[in-house]
C-alpha cells in the first residue's frame, strides 16, 4: 500500500482532524507565498501595464505604455539604452547562440557519460562557470577585454586594423564579444540535467547495441536520444518559453546595454533597477507593458513547441 | 560483482574522441586559468597589477587578511559581506528546501481536496513563461518595506519551483509501508514525516539544497535591485568595483572573489558524484 488514504475511513474525527491540520500546516506557507509572491505580483503587473505616474498618483494611462514600447521598436531611440529595436534583435540572436549551444551540451554530456578520458575531471571543471559568480567571471573576461590583455592585439591582426580596438565598448565589437562570453561560459551546457538523465539509461541497453554493431553515431541518435527524449522537450519547451529572457552577461560586461549590445531581459532589468520610487518611475509601468506582451507570444510559442516535439518521437518506456 | 562488458573503439571513434578531448581540454584550461588568475591576482600588489594584469610577480599572501579591512562596499564591510550571503544563501536555500520538501510529500502522499491540481500549477507555473513581473514585484517589496531588508528571506518560501517536482517523484515512489509501520507504533503524521520519511530524502534533498545554495551564493541580479544596501557578497564585489574608479585596490578585489569562489567550489568538488547521479529531469523511467 503506498497511499495514505487507505483505511482513513477507520479514522476518528479527531484523527481526521488531526490529518486536516497536518495537511494544512505542510501547504499553508508555499500557498499563502504563491499567492502573495506570484498570483498578486502578475496580478499587479498586468494592472501596471495599463497605469502611469502621474503627479505622485497612478491613473489609467490605457494603451499608452504599448504605445511608447513600439515607438520605441519601429524607431528605436537616440538614447542607447532605450533602443528596443536593437534589443530584439540581439535577443534573437543571443537565443539563437543559446539553440546551438543546447545540443553541443548534450554531448559533451554524452562524452562524459561515455566516460572519455579524464572525464571525472571534465566534470568538475565543466561545472566551473556555474560556481564561480558571473560577477567574478565577467572582470576576468573584461581583463581579457582591456589593453593588457591578449583579444584587442588578436582582433588587430585578424581585422588588419592600423589601432588596437577596445572590443567591450567599440560599437564594432562589443556585442560579438558579448557573444563569445556566452559561447566561451555556456559551451558546457547543463552537466546537472544531462548527467542525471544519462546516468539513469541502463547500462544493459548500451552494452546490447554494442553487440550488435551499433557505431556511436547510431547510438547516440537511435537510442539515447530517444530515451532522453522527454526530457530534451522539457529543455526546449523552457528555453522557447523564455526565448526574451535570453541576454548573457550584458549588463555587467557592457555596463548595461551600450555600444549596441542591449537586450530586452537587459532593457527591462535596468529599468527597474534605476527605480527608486514606484510612483514616480514611468520606466516600471513600461517594464510591465513589455513584460505582458512578451508572456502572451511566448506562451503560444511555448504551447506550439511542446505539440510539435512530442508529435516527433513517441516516448520509450523501459 | 557486476561484469562489465568491454568493447573495443573503432579507430573513427578514437579519432572523434581524440578531437572531442583536445577540445574539452581547451576550455577546461580556460576554466581553470580563471580560477588562478583570480587566486593569483588576489595575492599580487595593486600596482603590479594595475601594470600588468596578467604577468608575474612577486606573491603577499597578506592580501587576504587586508580583504576583511579594506572592502568596503556601499558601506558594509567584507565580514558584513559575508554574513549578509550566508545570512540569504543558507537560509533561504535551507527554508526553502524545507518548505519544499514538506509540500511535495503532502501533494504526494495524501490525497486531499485540490492535491492533484496544486501539482498541475506547479507544472504550469514552471513552465509558463512570464516576464516584466519584476516591476510589480519591486513595487510590492517597496509597500512592504521589504527592500533592504532581513524580510526578504520570506520570499524564499515558495515551493512551486523545479524542486517540488524532484522531491514530489521522489516521494511518490517511496514506499508506504514504512509509515504504516510507524503509525502502528503510534507515531502521529508530523512524527511520521520528521522522523521516518524525511531522513529518507535527506540525500535528495541535500543535493538540491547544496545547488541552490550555490545559485543564492553567486547571485547578484535580484539582490542587486531589492538589496543594495544590504549587499550580499556578489553584490558588495560588482559594487566595490564600480566604486573603484579613483582608488585602484584590485589586488583586494580579486583576493575578494577568490574568497568568494572558494565555498562552492570546495563543496561541488567533494560532493559532485552525488550532485549528478541524485538530479535528473523527469522522462526517464527506471
Amino acid at each position: 500500500m503506498n497511499n495514505a488514504t487507505i483505511g482513513i475511513k477507520r479514522h476518528t474525527g479527531k484523527r481526521k482532524a488531526m490529518r486536516t491540520l497536518f495537511i494544512l500546516s505542510f501547504i499553508i506557507i508555499p500557498i499563502v507565498n504563491f499567492l502573495v509572491f506570484y498570483v498578486y505580483v502578475n496580478f499587479s503587473s498586468f494592472v501596471m501595464a495599463f497605469q502611469k505616474p502621474e503627479g505622485g498618483k497612478l491613473v489609467f494611462a490605457g494603451f499608452e505604455n504599448f504605445e511608447w514600447i513600439f515607438k520605441k521598436i519601429r524607431e528605436g531611440s537616440s538614447e542607447e539604452t532605450d533602443n528596443l529595436r536593437i534589443a530584439f534583435v540581439n535577443t534573437f540572436k543571443t537565443f539563437g547562440i543559446q539553440m546551438v549551444l543546447l545540443p553541443i551540451g548534450l554531448f559533451i554530456s554524452y562524452f562524459i557519460y561515455k566516460k572519455i578520458w579524464g572525464y571525472k575531471v571534465f566534470r568538475v571543471l565543466f561545472y566551473i562557470p556555474s560556481l564561480v559568480s558571473s560577477v567574478v567571471v565577467c572582470f576576468f573576461y573584461t581583463e581579457l577585454m582591456s589593453s593588457s590583455g591578449f583579444m584587442p592585439k588578436l582582433l588587430q591582426s585578424l581585422y588588419r586594423l592600423d589601432y588596437t580596438p577596445s572590443p567591450l565598448v567599440d560599437s564594432s565589437f562589443a556585442n560579438k564579444m558579448v557573444f563569445l562570453n556566452l559561447i566561451w561560459l555556456g559551451f558546457p551546457g547543463n552537466l546537472i540535467i544531462w548527467g542525471g538523465t544519462f546516468s539513469r539509461i541502463p547500462d544493459s541497453i548500451i552494452e546490447s547495441a554494442k553487440l550488435d554493431g551499433v557505431g556511436w553515431i547510431r547510438e547516440m541518435f537511435q537510442i539515447i536520444l530517444p530515451l532522453v527524449w522527454p526530457t530534451l522537450v522539457l529543455v526546449l519547451t523552457t528555453s522557447f518559453a523564455g526565448l526574451f529572457g535570453a541576454s548573457g552577461n550584458v549588463f555587467l560586461l557592457t555596463g548595461g546595454g551600450y555600444h549596441g549590445t542591449q537586450t530586452v531581459a537587459n532593457w527591462m532589468y535596468l529599468r527597474v533597477q534605476q527605480s527608486t520610487n514606484p510612483e514616480r518611475s514611468p520606466n516600471l509601468y513600461r517594464v510591465s507593458a513589455m513584460g505582458l506582451m512578451l508572456t502572451a507570444v511566448s506562451c503560444v510559442i511555448a504551447l506550439f513547441i511542446r505539440k510539435f516535439l512530442t508529435s516527433r518521437i513517441e516516448e520509450t518506456q523501459y | 560483482m557486476k561484469n562489465k562488458l568491454k568493447i573495443h573503439k573503432t579507430p573513427a571513434e578514437t579519432v572523434l574522441y581524440c578531437i572531442v578531448f583536445a577540445v574539452f581540454c581547451v576550455f577546461a584550461f580556460s576554466y581553470v586559468y580563471m580560477l588562478f588568475w583570480c587566486v593569483y591576482s588576489g595575492m599580487r600588489s595593486a600596482d603590479e597589477v594595475a601594470a600588468n594584469p596578467f604577468g608575474f610577480s612577486a606573491i603577499r599572501l597578506g592580501n587576504y587578511i587586508d580583504v576583511f579591512r579594506e572592502m568596503n562596499a556601499n558601506g558594509a564591510s567584507f565580514m558584513t559581506l559575508l554574513g549578509n550571503s550566508l545570512y540569504f544563501s543558507l537560509l533561504g536555500a535551507g527554508l526553502n528546501i524545507l518548505v519544499t520538501s514538506m509540500f511535495a510529500y503532502v501533494v504526494a502522499k495524501y490525497k486531499f481536496f485540490g492535491s492533484r491540481f496544486i501539482y498541475m500549477l506547479v507544472i504550469v507555473v514552471i513552465t509558463l513563461p512570464i516576464f516584466g513581473s519584476g516591476s510589480a514585484m519591486y513595487r510590492l517589496l517597496y509597500k512592504l518595506k521589504f527592500l533592504n531588508s532581513r524580510l526578504m528571506i520570506l520570499t524564499s518560501l515558495g515551493g512551486f519551483s523545479m524542486n517540488f517536482l524532484y522531491m514530489h517523484a521522489f516521494y511518490s515512489s517511496m514506499s508506504w509501508s514504512y509509515a504504516e509501520a510507524a503509525e502502528i507504533d503510534g507515531a502521529n503524521d508530523w512524527q511520521i514525516y520528521f522522523r521516518v520519511m524525511f531522513p529518507q530524502s535527506v540525500t535528495m534533498a541535500g543535493s538540491l539544497f547544496v545547488l541552490l545554495w550555490m545559485t543564492e551564493w553567486n547571485s547578484y541580479g535580484s539582490a542587486l535591485i531589492y538589496l543594495p544596501k544590504m549587499p550580499t557578497l556578489a553584490v558588495g564585489i560588482y559594487q566595490f568595483r564600480t566604486q573603484m574608479m579613483y582608488d585602484s585596490k584590485m589586488n583586494i578585489l580579486y583576493a575578494a572573489c577568490a574568497i568568494s569562489l572558494l565555498p562552492p567550489l570546495i563543496l561541488f568538488v567533494s560532493c559532485n558524484n552525488a550532485l549528478m547521479s541524485n538530479v535528473s529531469l523527469g522522462g526517464i523511467k527506471e
